[in-house]
């Protein structure tokens, strides 16, 4: 297999703000971490850990102050204009906070037809068939086409955040804690349909979340990120066996199932 | 044993809550869940006198100790309150140490017995190992720390109700356990009624003694926690129920 997205060596440091001013503060040290095409990743880690970072610094949205981030093979910071528009059609993300993440002034159907309308050669007339297409794939009535983002839920902004980051197409596509702030059977709903969306498309997935349940359930193997490193991996099949503290301490932090149980 | 019988409304004719009795006894721990919409916050809002606006009661009462009591009299003084986002409920102007200062004024706290009752309630809630907190303002605390700072503000203010919604939501799953951990200590030691609204039948497994259902803007199902798991009546509290199953079970 093949890798979509690779890192090497990465590394990040914010400065010091604050009360306490001064010595910068290290977020992530020497990450190594490579996706293969249809692999399907979760990293997970408690708050603070540095995850959504990494995500960031494999997005290209900031540059690591070490090592490099290669999609297929080529390091980000070299790509000229339309590498990085394959780039960018290619890796895609949701955010945790949907309704934050789109236009309030725009329509859904405006929303979803963005990423056509820069990241592929789809002719503008076939938009309108193509949104419908995709808000029907994740469960989304197609009239909402033309609602405003506060006119729908919480669950179906962060649906229509999906249906874009799937206009694309997109070989890879990151999800932050996307489905962590929804209820349990809208979270089942949405891994079900990334599920199938898998096995039909090969699309890769990296999930980013502090729940092992969502990861266990939908990943092929965990990484787990604690202090801004890579302290363990394991494959979630046949079962995920984790030995590191920090994360033993995420595995044992997972509520009972049932009532009167430890 | 104190009783609370709740409420009724209407947004322009829309009824979002409708008939819902919810009955909360000092000591013990009642779970309030349901889907996302379903109006469990805004149940809690009504019984607070709190709604958003362009809602508005239309029905029910809110009774104490058995009495007719007015939802904006008890808030702060016999129902104290921790919200989801604990960023927000914070003013980031004023230090945790200023934020005490008011509600020891609401308590009618002051001088040296209000400094001892302040620090008892921030160490019962677990931020009492760092001698900082009181000059820290909340950009330089976690979401943890702020979750236990708006707990001790509960405890301070004496309230013998308290009501959590979705309290540990936007924590991760680590410092969720630890502030549930919390909870249910001070449930156990203070005999604190606490009625706490959760999605997550986890956080209901881990601590509820009661669980009432709600969906729709109504209580579709009321039992005792572990009849709920074993037993579950209503479709609601099944679906609940399965997807709660899922998340939990390994596919193949």
């Amino acid at each position: 297999m093949t890798a979509v997205l690779t890192a090497v060596g990465l590394g990040k440091a914010y400065p010091g703000a604050g009360w306490r001013r001064g010595a910068p503060r290290t977020v992530l040290d020497g990450i190594d971490l490579a996706i293969a095409e249809g692999e399907c990743v979760a990293l997970i880690g408690r708050s603070g850990s540095g995850k959504s970072t990494l995500a960031r610094l494999l997005l290209g949205l900031e540059a690591p102050d070490r090592g490099t981030v290669l999609f297929r093979g080529q390091s980000l910071a070299g790509l000229d204009r339309a590498g990085q528009k394959r780039f960018r059609a290619a890796v895609q993300m949701v955010l945790q906070d949907p309704l934050s993440a789109v236009n309030p002034r725009h329509a859904v159907g405006r929303i979803l037809a963005e990423p056509l309308r820069h990241l592929t050669d789809l002719p503008a007339a076939a938009h309108p068939a193509r949104v419908a297409d995709l808000l029907d794939g994740v469960g989304l009535d197609p009239d909402l086409a033309g609602r405003l983002p506060g006119q729908l839920s919480g669950g179906q902004v962060q649906r229509v955040g999906l249906a874009r980051a799937l206009a694309t197409r997109p070989a890879l596509v990151v999800l932050d804690e996307a489905v962590s702030n929804l209820d349990a059977p809208r979270q089942v709903e949405i891994l079900d349909r990334l599920a199938a969306l898998r096995r039909r498309h090969g699309t890769a997935f990296l999930l980013v979340t502090h729940d092992v349940r969502l990861a266990r359930r939908f990943a092929d193997r965990v990484v787990v990120l604690g202090e801004g490193r890579i302290v363990d991996a394991a494959p979630c099949r046949p079962a995920l066996v984790l030995t590191h503290p920090a994360a033993r301490e995420l595995v044992d932090a997972v509520l009972p199932a049932e009532p009167g149980r430890p | 044993m104190e009783t609370w019988r709740e409420a009724r409304r209407g947004r322009e004719a829309v009824p979002l809550v409708r008939d819902a009795t919810l009955e909360l006894r000092a000591g013990e721990v009642l779970a309030l869940v349901g889907a996302s919409g379903s109006g469990k916050s805004l149940a809690c809002a009504a019984l607070l006198g709190v709604l958003p606006p362009g809602t508005r009661r239309t029905g029910g009462r809110v009774l104490l100790d058995g009495a007719d009591a007015e939802p904006a009299s008890l808030r702060g003084r016999a129902v104290a309150c921790v919200l989801q986002a604990p960023r927000t409920a914070f003013n980031p102007l004023r230090t945790i140490g200023d934020h005490a200062g008011e509600t020891l004024a609401v308590a009618g706290l002051r001088g040296a017995p209000g400094r001892a009752a302040r620090d008892a309630a921030f160490a019962a809630a677990g931020l009492g190992d760092d001698p900082r907190w009181p000059d820290l303002y909340p950009f330089q605390m976690s979401g943890g720390m702020l979750q236990r700072a708006m707990i001790a503000l509960a405890l301070l203010s004496g309230a013998p109700f308290l009501i959590a919604d979705e309290p540990t939501t936007d924590l991760d799953l680590v410092a969720q356990g630890r502030i549930l951990d919390l909870l249910a200590r001070l449930v156990r030691e203070r005999g604190l009624g606490l009625l706490i609204v959760t999605h997550d039948l986890g956080v209901v497994a881990r601590l509820a003694d009661r669980v009432a259902v709600m969906e729709a803007g109504r209580i579709v199902e009321t039992a005792p926690a572990a009849a709920l798991f074993s037993e579950p009546a209503a479709p609601a509290t099944r679906a609940l129920l399965a997807a709660h199953r899922a998340l939990h079970e390994i596919p193949a």
